[in-house]
């Protein structure tokens, strides 16, 4: 059974004048249980749009979103957290800059659950979050007591990377989340994202704009134009795909 | 006067605990706390000349506040009206409730008792029992407050104020945090108004002009004053601005002033105050320029 499935999802808003503009347009897609699938497209092909819907931000104008089983195309941005979780482009949007990392990673850890009134002591949990941290390699483990807002650009997304998968969740959506970052800190967050969707054995869509990324990463690989999906390379047809290939259907997409 | 001065500053620093927590920990200016400051007092001393005892006189007025900021919440939430205009409408609204709860647009509590009543017995010099009481209600709420934070929920409200969207992709309802938040801090905006009512001995419909510039002048100076603080300091920092502020304003009018003054001379500390940081900042760079 497959673990996401998008069924001719659509979303059309108001236009500028008095037209409509369609965003997303009868999308058809299946996700199985660990795929690693990257997302291209140039601006306004209706990749951020697909990441809002799944992730319940938005609302579809038609169309199905089935998720581990359970329909959740009318269901709560909350409901949509207890499975899924999201990496933003921005590593300002992922965290909560005036609380500490240890506090970020403990909000983290009760995605999607229900808040109550239940103190919790984050020293215990310290340990844990050093252990995790340290993942990364880039010193994070070390500023578990400062707040994220302090922390540099790769330290911040890493951060929001962690929280992201603080508890395995059934599905991860990357939106870009190494493209406001330096080439280093880039190729570091893109190799802690393998090792932890391997680890953790993930199903994961990844949008992103390096072209040498979406073809390193990941087994499937998707291109939308136009808020359609124009292409979907499959394991074997993405081995056999060179960069000069990917970049000239990327340019004649334009 | 300056034990007075101190008592009052503890009554009014509820009134700034109950500010910060929209205002610096959900990040949104909240005017509903005009109208709930004197809504509690109206509630509190109607109540006491009913003849309600002044503890639950005083829990009354809290409650009332609290429904006021439930309905604050409700339109800026579920009505979709912007927080701001949200709390002006409920704080106009709430002028007709006071003066249909008091009848009269202010109301005396005469030889009723009072809340500091309850401390009048013990031997204390004046204007102790007024300490005490402050002292009494601060503490309690500090606590709670700072307990509060330290809980999943809590951190869920900071998280709110902190980072809406994130919050949302974790799964937190951020509406429901502004809810409980607007709800819970009018309430104890209204306690401030039922305790500072108490004291002053009558209830004043017109008591809550000018009680957001107060509320954020005891947030602003805790803030210039002392910097880098945790949580809990930051509360009490709250506390100590409010004393401070009182002690201005009393030294203000013991210079001989024209009380008919105050507010502009409030909103002048107040505007000082909130400068302090950016010219601080400035006089800090032009000091690195020279040196270089």
């Amino acid at each position: 059974m497959a673990l996401l499935t998008l069924d001719k999802l659509t979303k059309i808003v108001s236009g500028d004048g008095n037209g409509e503009k369609i965003l997303l347009d009868h999308v058809d897609l299946s996700l199985a249980e660990g795929d690693f699938v990257t997302v291209l497209g140039n601006n306004g092909a209706g990749k951020s749009t697909l990441f809002n819907l799944i992730s319940g931000s938005l609302r579809p104008t038609s169309g199905r979103i089935i998720l581990a089983g359970t329909d959740i195309t009318q269901a709560s941005e909350a409901a949509h957290a207890r499975l899924l979780s999201r990496v933003f482009q921005d590593p300002k949007l992922g965290t909560a800059p005036r609380m500490t990392v240890a506090e970020n990673l403990s909000l983290a850890e009760l995605r999607g659950q229900k808040r109550a009134l239940r103190r919790r002591s984050l020293k215990e949990k310290l340990p844990e979050y050093e252990r995790r941290c340290a993942q990364v390699g880039n010193g994070l483990e070390r500023q578990l007591n400062t707040p994220a807002g302090e922390l540099s650009g790769g330290q911040r997304q890493a951060l929001s990377l962690l929280m992201a998968t603080m508890v395995a969740p059934k599905l991860l959506l990357l939106d870009e989340h190494t493209a406001a970052l330096d080439p280093k800190s880039s190729a570091q967050l893109m190799q802690l994202t393998a090792q932890l969707i391997k680890e953790q054995h993930l199903t994961c869509l990844m949008i992103t704009h390096r072209l040498d990324d979406a073809l390193k990463y990941g087994d499937r690989l998707l291109l939308l134009q136009n808020g359609r999906l124009v292409k979907d390379l499959d394991s074997a047809a993405k081995k056999a795909l060179t960069r000069a290939e990917l970049l000239s259907f990327f340019k004649a997409t334009m | 006067m300056i034990v007075s001065t101190i008592g009052q500053g503890l009554l009014w620093a509820l009134l700034g605990l109950g500010i910060f927590m929209t205002f610096r920990i959900l990040d949104f200016p909240d005017m509903t706390a005009e109208g709930t400051f004197p809504l509690g007092g109206a509630v509190c001393v109607t109540a006491i000349s009913q003849g309600v005892p002044p503890l639950l006189a005083t829990v009354l007025g809290v409650g009332a506040g609290m429904l006021a900021g439930l309905v604050t919440g409700l339109l800026y939430t579920k009505g979709k009206i912007p927080v701001i205009l949200a709390g002006i409408l409920v704080m106009s609204g709430l002028n007709s409730v006071i003066l249909f709860v008091m009848k009269s647009p202010n109301l005396s509590l005469l030889d009723y008792p009072r809340l500091q009543n309850a401390f009048s017995e013990l031997p204390l010099p004046p204007y102790f029992d007024l300490v005490i009481l402050g002292l009494l209600s601060v503490g309690i709420l500090v606590t709670c407050l700072y307990l509060f934070f330290q809980t999943d929920l809590g951190q869920a409200y900071i998280a709110t104020g902190d980072n809406e969207k994130m919050a949302r992709s974790l799964g937190i309802n951020t509406d429901r945090m502004k809810i409980l938040g607007l709800t819970l801090s009018n309430g104890v905006i209204a306690l401030s108004g039922a305790l500072v009512a108490q004291n002053d001995g009558y209830a004043d419909a017109s008591k809550g002009i000018g009680v957001i510039v107060i509320g954020l002048a005891s947030i602003i100076i805790g803030e210039v004053l002392f910097h880098e603080l945790s949580l809990l300091e930051r509360l009490l920092a709250v506390v100590v601005g409010s004393i401070l502020y009182q002690l201005l304003i009393s030294l203000i009018i013991w210079a001989g002033f024209d009380t008919t003054y105050l507010k502009i001379i409030s909103a002048t500390v107040l505007a000082i105050c909130l400068m302090l940081p950016q010219l601080r900042t400035k006089i800090l760079k032009t000091k690195k320029a020279g040196q270089v």
